[in-house]
This record gives C-alpha cells, sequence and structure tokens, in this order.
C-alpha cells in the first residue's frame, strides 16, 4: 500500500452510503495525520525488527458488500466448544451465524461512541492507530453492566476468506463495569491468502471487574495482521491476556495496559509459534501509574525454518507506583540454524520502593535432557516434541476455558508433529 | 532518620571536591570548526599528509551526520561552532620531570597523583594528559626494555607510522557514530600502547586524562594494540575542574587483541556532574569505545566506575571474532543530583565457542537517570556462543529513575544466552538490622552498596579499586534519607 492506494480506499470509505457521516471528521482527523507520518520505517526504534514489506508492497482494497458471503457459510470448521459466537466474515456482521450471549449489551461502533458521548480517547501510539480510526469498518462493542458475571466465554469469530486482497480493519470495546466478570475471545481464521487485518480493541475495566482476554491467530500463513490492543484498569481491577499465535507472514501484537487504579493487577502471556519466512512480533508496554499494583507479562516463541521473533515488553513503572511488583519474562526455542529471535525485555522505572525483575533466555533444546529422553527409548521425533510441549505447556495451562485450552492444544500439537523435525 | 536528613543537608552542601582550575597559558585555537581548523591541527601536531586527509574525510562524513536522539538523556543542544577544537599547554618537548610547570605538577599533586612518587612507589607509569597534550611520561625506559611502547598518539604518529596507519579506525571506523566522527576529525592526543609478542606488561598503566581549558572539547583517541599471547592492563582515571559551561568530551578508545592476548582496560571517571542543585555545568561525556578479539583465544575485559559526568553515553563494546575469544564487561554506575547516565554495552559474537560476561550495576539516587542499554549478538557463525548477562539497579530516594533496555539478537540455535535484572530500593529492614547492630545509617548503605558493587570492584586493580570505594562513598554520601 503506497499513499496513493491510502487514499484512493479512504475516498471510498468516506463516500459509502451506509456508513454514519457522523463519524468522518474523525476518521477525517485521523487519516489527515497518518498521511503526514506514513508507515513507520525501520529506522524508527520501535519498527526496527519490523519488516512491514509484506503491506507496503501489496495493494489492498476495502472490504465491500459483495465480500459478504453469498448464502450459508459452514462454520464448523472453526469450532469452539461450550462458547457463545459472533461472526464477523471479511469484515461483515453475520447475523445467522451469531448467537447473542445473555447478560450482556452489544453496540454498534457508533453506538459505543454516542453512549459515551463520544469522549473518547483515541490513542496514537503508532500510525496503525490512526489507521484503525481512519478505516474502521467492523467489530463491536460489549458493554458488561456492574455485578453481572458472565460464566460463557463471548467469542468473537474473524474469518477471512475468498481470493481478493482485501483490507479489514475491526474495533472492538469492551466495558466490564464495576465487579462484572467476563471471558472473551478473539478468534483470527480463515483461508484467504492475501489479507490486511489492522485491528484494535480497546478495553476498560472498572473497579473489581475482572476480564480473561484471549486472542488466537491461525489466519493463513501469508497475511498481515495488526493488533492494537488498549487497557485502561480501574483499582482491584484483573487482567489476563493470553495470545496463541501460529498465523500470519507479518504479526505484530501491541498491547498499552495503563494500571490507573490502586492494586491492579495484569498479566500478559503469550505463546508464538512460526516457521517458514513468517515475522511474529510481539510488543508490549504495562505502565504502572499508581500504588499496589502487579503485574506480569510472559511470552515464549518456538521458531522454527527460516522464520523470526521479536519480543518487546516495556514496564514502566511511574514516580507514584510505589510498592509495584512486576515481572518480565521471555524465554524462545530456536529449532533452525536459520531462525531469528530478538527480546528485549526492558525496565523503565522512577519508584524507589518497588520490586521489579525481567529475565530472557534464548537457545536450542537442551542436549542432556533429549539424550536423557532417548535413553529411555524414545525416538528422536518424539523426544523433541515431548521437550517443545514442556516448554510451552506453562502458558497453555494458563487457557482456563476447556474448550478453548483443548482447541489451541490441538492446534499446538498439529503445528508440532509438522515441524518437528530430527 | 533525624541523623540521616542532617548528613543529607552536609552532603548536598559538599562542593566537589575535585573541582579547580589551573592556571597556565594555553595555546588555544578561536571556537568553530571548519576545514582549516583541521588543517592547523594536523599542522601543530606536525601530521603526516595521510592522516590530514583522514581527519578531512572523517569531518565531511561528520557533517552527513544526524546527531543521535535515542539515548535516553536530556541536555540542552550542543552549539558545535562554539567549541574550541585545540588547547594545549605552551610549553613543550621537556626532556624530564623537572622542566614540567610546577604548577601542572601541583595539580597532580591536588588530584593525588604526584608523578615522582608514583615513579617511585606505585610501579605504575603514568602518561598525563593535561588537556590534550601529553606532557610528561614516567617509566618508559623500563617499558622500553621490555618493548612495550607507551606513550602519546601524536609521538606514535611521528615514531610508529605503520602501526598508526595500520590499527586507526579499524575498530571503531571515522563512519561509526555521530561523536566518533568528530572525534576521528579532530582528535588532539591520546595514548598508544603497543605490546610485542608474547609480553606480559610489567606495571600497569596508567593514564590521567584531565579536562582543563574552559570551552575547550576533550577529544582524546586511545589505541591499544596486543601483539600475539601478550598481556596489558590499562587503567584511565579522571578528575575535572569545577565549571559552569557544559563541555563537551567525545572520546574513542581501539583496542586490538591478537591470538592468546589478553587487554584488561579499566575506568575510574568522576568528572565534575554539575551544580548539585540545578545540574548547571557539568561534563558531556560521549564516547566510544570498543575492543575486538581479532583471533582465537584473545580477551578483552572492560570494567568501569561511572560516578561523575552530567551526561554520560558510552558503551564499552566486544567484538568476539576470533574462536574461544573472550569479552567482558564489568560496570558500576552512580547517577546523584541531576546526573544522566545512558550506558551498557555490546557484545557482538561471531567466532565459534565465544564467551561473554555482563554485570552491570546501577546506582540512582537524588534526581539522577540511569539507563542501561546493552545488546548482545550472536551472530550466524557464532556455534555455542555464550552470554551471562546480569544487570541490577538501586534506587535511593523518590525522583530517580533506573531503566534497563537490553537488546537480545540471537541468529545462530547452539547459543546460550541468558540475561537477568533487577530493580530495588535499600530496604528499611536491612538499614535496621544494621542499626541494630550499632552501625550508622550512612556507614550501613555504604556496606550495602559497596556489597552491591562487589562483583565489578573485585575485577579493578587494587589501587583502583580503593579509589573506587571512596568515590562511591563521596557520591552517595547522604543520599538516604
Amino acid at each position: 500500500m503506497n499513499i496513493s492506494d491510502f487514499n484512493i480506499e479512504f475516498d471510498k470509505m468516506i463516500n459509502r452510503d451506509y456508513f454514519s457521516d457522523k463519524v468522518h471528521p474523525l476518521r477525517e482527523k485521523a487519516f489527515s495525520k497518518f498521511l503526514e507520518i506514513g508507515l513507520p520505517t525501520k529506522k524508527l526504534e520501535d519498527w526496527r525488527f519490523t519488516n512491514l514489506s509484506s503491506i507496503s508492497n501489496s495493494s489492498f482494497r476495502i472490504s465491500e458488500k459483495q465480500d459478504a458471503p453469498n448464502g450459508d457459510v459452514d462454520i464448523s470448521q472453526y469450532q469452539i466448544d461450550d462458547v457463545e459466537t459472533i461472526v464477523i466474515y471479511n469484515g461483515h456482521y453475520i447475523e445467522t451465524l451469531s448467537s447473542i450471549p445473555s447478560g450482556i449489551q452489544l453496540l454498534t461502533g457508533l453506538d459505543y461512541l454516542e453512549k459515551t458521548n463520544w469522549e473518547f480517547n483515541s490513542p496514537e501510539h503508532s500510525p496503525f492507530d490512526l489507521l484503525n480510526t481512519a478505516f474502521m469498518d467492523s467489530g463491536m462493542s460489549i458493554v458488561v453492566d456492574q455485578n453481572v458475571i458472565v460464566e460463557k466465554p463471548i467469542r468473537l469469530l474473524f474469518i477471512s476468506s475468498g481470493s481478493e486482497s482485501l483490507m479489514v480493519t475491526p474495533r472492538i470495546h469492551i466495558d466490564l463495569g464495576e465487579s462484572s466478570s467476563a471471558t472473551f475471545i478473539e478468534d483470527h481464521r480463515g483461508d484467504s491468502n492475501s489479507f490486511f487485518q489492522n485491528g484494535s480493541t480497546f478495553v476498560t475495566l472498572k473497579q473489581n471487574a475482572q476480564l480473561d482476554h484471549i486472542r488466537i491467530q491461525s489466519n493463513s500463513v501469508t497475511t498481515a495482521n495488526i493488533v492494537n490492543i488498549q487497557v485502561e484498569q480501574n483499582a482491584n481491577s484483573r487482567y489476563t491476556f493470553f495470545q496463541f499465535a501460529d498465523g500470519g507472514q507479518l504479526g505484530r501484537l501491541n498491547i498499552y495496559n495503563e494500571l490507573k487504579g490502586e492494586g491492579a493487577n495484569s498479566d500478559i502471556n503469550g505463546l508464538t509459534l512460526s516457521n517458514d519466512s513468517q515475522h511474529l512480533d510481539n510488543h508490549v508496554i504495562t505502565d504502572h501509574q499508581m500504588p499496589h499494583c502487579s503485574s506480569s507479562q510472559n511470552f515464549k516463541t518456538v521458531l522454527q525454518d527460516n522464520s523470526s521473533g521479536v519480543f518487546n515488553g516495556r514496564t514502566i513503572v511511574r514516580k507514584d507506583a510505589q510498592k509495584t511488583d512486576s515481572s518480565q519474562s521471555n524465554k524462545n526455542l530456536l529449532l533452525s540454524k536459520s531462525a531469528l529471535m530478538n527480546s528485549n525485555p526492558q525496565l523503565e522505572i522512577y519508584a524507589d520502593d518497588v520490586k521489579c525483575a525481567h529475565g530472557s533466555s534464548t537457545g536450542a533444546l537442551d542436549k542432556d535432557a533429549l539424550f536423557y529422553l532417548r535413553s529411555r527409548g524414545l525416538d528422536v521425533l518424539s523426544a523433541k516434541a515431548l521437550l517443545v510441549r514442556g516448554f510451552a505447556t506453562e502458558l497453555l495451562d494458563l487457557v482456563k476455558h476447556d474448550g478453548t485450552r483443548d482447541f489451541i492444544i490441538d492446534r499446538f500439537d498439529s503445528w508440532l508433529a509438522e515441524n518437528t523435525t530430527a | 532518620m533525624s541523623n540521616e536528613q542532617q548528613v543529607i543537608d552536609e552532603s548536598l552542601k559538599k562542593d566537589y571536591a575535585y573541582g579547580f582550575v589551573t592556571d597556565i597559558e594555553s595555546e588555544t585555537l578561536p571556537p568553530g570548526l571548519n576545514d582549516d581548523v583541521i588543517r592547523t591541527i594536523s599542522a601543530i601536531k606536525e601530521e603526516p599528509e595521510w592522516l590530514l586527509e583522514w581527519r578531512l574525510k572523517a569531518y565531511r562524513h561528520w557533517l552527513k551526520m544526524e546527531e543521535p536522539k535515542w539515548a535516553k538523556v536530556v541536555y540542552p543542544e550542543i552549539d558545535y561552532q562554539a567549541i574550541s577544537y585545540f588547547s594545549a599547554p605552551k610549553k613543550k618537548e621537556l626532556a624530564s620531570l623537572d622542566e614540567v610547570d610546577p604548577e601542572l605538577l601541583a595539580t597532580y599533586t591536588k588530584l593525588g597523583i604526584p608523578l615522582e612518587e608514583q615513579k617511585m612507589l606505585s610501579g605504575v607509569a603514568v602518561d598525563a594528559v593535561f588537556d590534550s597534550v601529553s606532557v610528561a611520561t614516567t617509566f618508559k625506559e623500563e617499558l622500553k626494555k621490555a618493548g612495550v611502547i607507551f606513550g602519546s598518539f601524536s609521538e606514535a604518529v611521528k615514531n610508529y607510522p605503520e602501526l598508526i596507519k595500520k590499527y586507526l579506525g579499524s575498530v571503531v571506523p571515522y563512519t561509526d557514530n555521530y561523536y566518533a566522527a568528530l572525534n576521528s576529525a579532530v582528535f588532539t592526543d591520546g595514548s598508544f600502547v603497543y605490546i610485542p609478542k608474547g609480553v606480559k606488561c610489567p606495571m600497569e598503566l596508567s593514564t590521567y586524562f584531565r579536562i582543563n581549558e574552559a570551552n575547550t572539547g576533550q577529544f582524546e583517541r586511545t589505541l591499544i594494540i596486543a601483539e600475539e599471547g601478550s598481556h596489558v592492563s590499562y587503567l584511565e582515571g579522571c578528575t575535572a575542574p569545577q565549571r559552569d559551561e557544559n563541555q563537551l568530551h567525545a572520546a574513542v578508545v581501539e583496542l586490538v587483541a591478537h591470538k592468546d592476548a589478553t587487554i584488561k582496560y579499566s575506568t575510574v571517571q568522576n568528572w565534575y556532574p554539575g551544580h548539585p542543585e540545578t545540574g548547571a555545568g557539568g561534563i558531556y561525556n560521549f564516547v566510544t569505545k570498543r575492543g575486538i578479539c581479532l583471533e582465537e583465544n584473545s580477551h578483552i575485559s572492560w570494567t568501569q566506575v561511572e560516578t561523575g559526568s552530567a551526561v554520560t553515553w558510552k558503551y564499552p563494546s566486544c567484538i568476539l571474532k576470533g574462536d574461544n575469544s573472550v569479552g567482558e564487561f564489568y560496570s558500576v554506575a552512580v547517577t546523584n543530583n541531576h546526573q544522566q547516565a545512558d550506558t551498557g554495552t555490546k557484545m557482538i559474537h561471531l567466532g565459534k565457542n565465544t564467551k561473554s560476561t555482563i554485570i552491570s550495576k546501577g546506582i540512582s539516587a537524588g534526581q539522577g537517570q540511569q539507563t542501561y542499554r546493552g545488546e548482545v549478538k550472536i551472530m550466524k557463525g557464532a556455534e555455542n556462543a555464550r552470554n551471562f548477562s546480569q544487570c541490577d539497579s538501586i534506587l535511593i530516594g523518590e525522583k530517580c529513575g533506573a531503566h534497563t533496555f537490553p537488546y537480545i539478537d540471537v541468529r545462530n540455535p547452539t547459543a546460550q544466552m541468558e540475561h537477568e535484572a533487577t530493580t530495588s530500593n535499600i530496604g528499611e529492614d536491612q538499614l535496621f538490622y544494621c542499626n541494630q547492630r550499632g552501625i550508622s545509617s550512612e556507614d550501613a548503605v555504604s556496606m550495602i552498596v559497596n556489597g552491591f558493587c562487589k562483583d565489578v570492584f573485585k575485577e579493578l586493580p587494587m589501587e583502583f579499586a580503593v579509589e573506587a570505594t571512596k568515590l562511591m562513598e563521596v557520591s552517595l554520601e547522604g543520599s538516604i534519607g
């Protein structure tokens, strides 16, 4: 996508009859800012390891009405047991396939903006935040009232399909009222080979609210996935995030997590599997602004073939955030000689009475452990697979919901079967 | 607590103990930088044509470069045209110490480095760099017997041009970074060390740098070459007079270790950190230090104790090219009052079985801001490379900051690398425990901090270790509240 491609697509967006023109000023402002800065380059510290050529060298068009499915779609292949599913197909909400969970309010983006009196703070951490505001075309706002406990996980299933090169820009809002709790699953799948998704998710947790957020990035290995997650936490709220990523030619997860109330807690975790020439990037910022908060970041990557990965974690402890307890861990397993991992666990600390630790390690499978298993009669492949499985188990166990965990473990095992080599 | 408060008050009032200006006539160029200034510097130093060409190439390259902005430090923009690029004490060509300006000698005495005494007692040869020109070099004779060349850079240019030509810029090319390019264009002097094959340098080599002339940027260039099987330990220590104008220091240090050679480079840096209350007038220390382990089994070790300077931008690095070569980095950095430091190291593993160790201890007090920024790069060919990094920080007080930005790039699966870091404060329980046993808070802090830094101090040569411990006490005294 060069700038003129973006311009053409933006004109189409603005002239679309079924989008409310109330949102246009918001889009126009963000787009003109985007035009000023353009796509990030490797010269920027934050993007120095991320090669965006799969976005900048192809051209995508926004998804139109005709890209919605003709008739029924079989979603049984995307089954996850025991969840409420809302289906979004190439950026179009498919009501017939969706089951609306009880206990929550589902709003469109516009309804949500009206509800919040348009007092919405759009972050501008990167040009992709601006692009999302300019092009937002799908997604959902989920509002949970105070004291409501939503038992069944809510899944937003994003399917990308067809042979067209589409650019889809979902925007999700999740608002949890005081003392409410929910589990939310973002599930990205589909068979489309050329696809650029630039999603933003905004999470707001009121006091004592609790959200389990699971993100599955398992779409085709030739797509580009950019995701920007912004989390605002109030006092004593709890946020757990887990990403399982094995899809995407280019994947980039940006999380900006603000701990704005005392006693808030966040745990951000990720398991990334990559092969061929995939590049999967994880950028996480945890910003401690108030005292007595705790946080952890735990990311693991398994890399095969020529794939590359990045972990860039940053924990910021502001002046007032005394008694912070935080940890950061990044462990990476290189299964091939040509895989590359960049690990940057960073701490930025301005308060003195805090406990912050971080650690990182990168290496191959332990030869002694392999020898031990082989001496007990396991063949090379099973021994290696067992060790990789052991490496990942700590994270897989974090998924509390049975159906989702089973699905992720299946997916993990089949990846392992394909990618374990002697 | 009132006792501690008193200590804080006292130490806050304390002026920089080493702040004084020596009044010696200097030969100084007017401020500004252009081709002519570089030609003049080169002419004053009677340099060969090729070196002038090299300087001019570096200058032209520098003009095309931009000042780096990625470091986590804040300082007013530097006007490079307002700096005078050459300053030298007027009296030159001294045959012995007796001819040295007595006032200059007195300066060294104030700093605790009486040349004569050192000549007799300490067994340390001192190449004292006063501003930009080496004035006196002791112990030359004895080193000569061993075949070691130790002297000022400009002498080396005259006496060993083939060595300089071969190695100058071979580790830090003038294109490397903004400050290295500037240094390459205008460097005035520095030290040159050459250890021939199989020689273990009979004594520790030491240079005291001193910034003097007001408004004079100090552009030192140090080159150390250790031939096959040789061994050298080099000490660099710095103190500077108190000033109200910021002074720029952009040095370049290059180390070359051949097969089986060992170079140990230790630094104690205590330049004027700026006014304790406003932070005004401190030194800017933008240094490029890099060593290359050129052949197998070579070893380079950097040890640094950084307590001074207003702004520090410094990453002593090792390129581990030879198989089985070893790189080490041990650092203690203190930022107090308004000091800022962005420092760390780079370990670049190219050869097989290369090993590196990074131990970095940061102490931040007052409104000090400190950043550890280190890179460990394991390239494709670095089979079985090994790295261990540990960076710990202590925070003292509510207004300081400690940041850790490690960059870890691994391109070879047989490599093993580990990084660990912790950040904490001095625990009330630790202080209470010491108090309870009759140790004053001040002593307790000093004890805890020294224990925290022990892993690094034990790497320092004896005399330096003593100086470092003292420096830590002076730098941190009373910052506990």
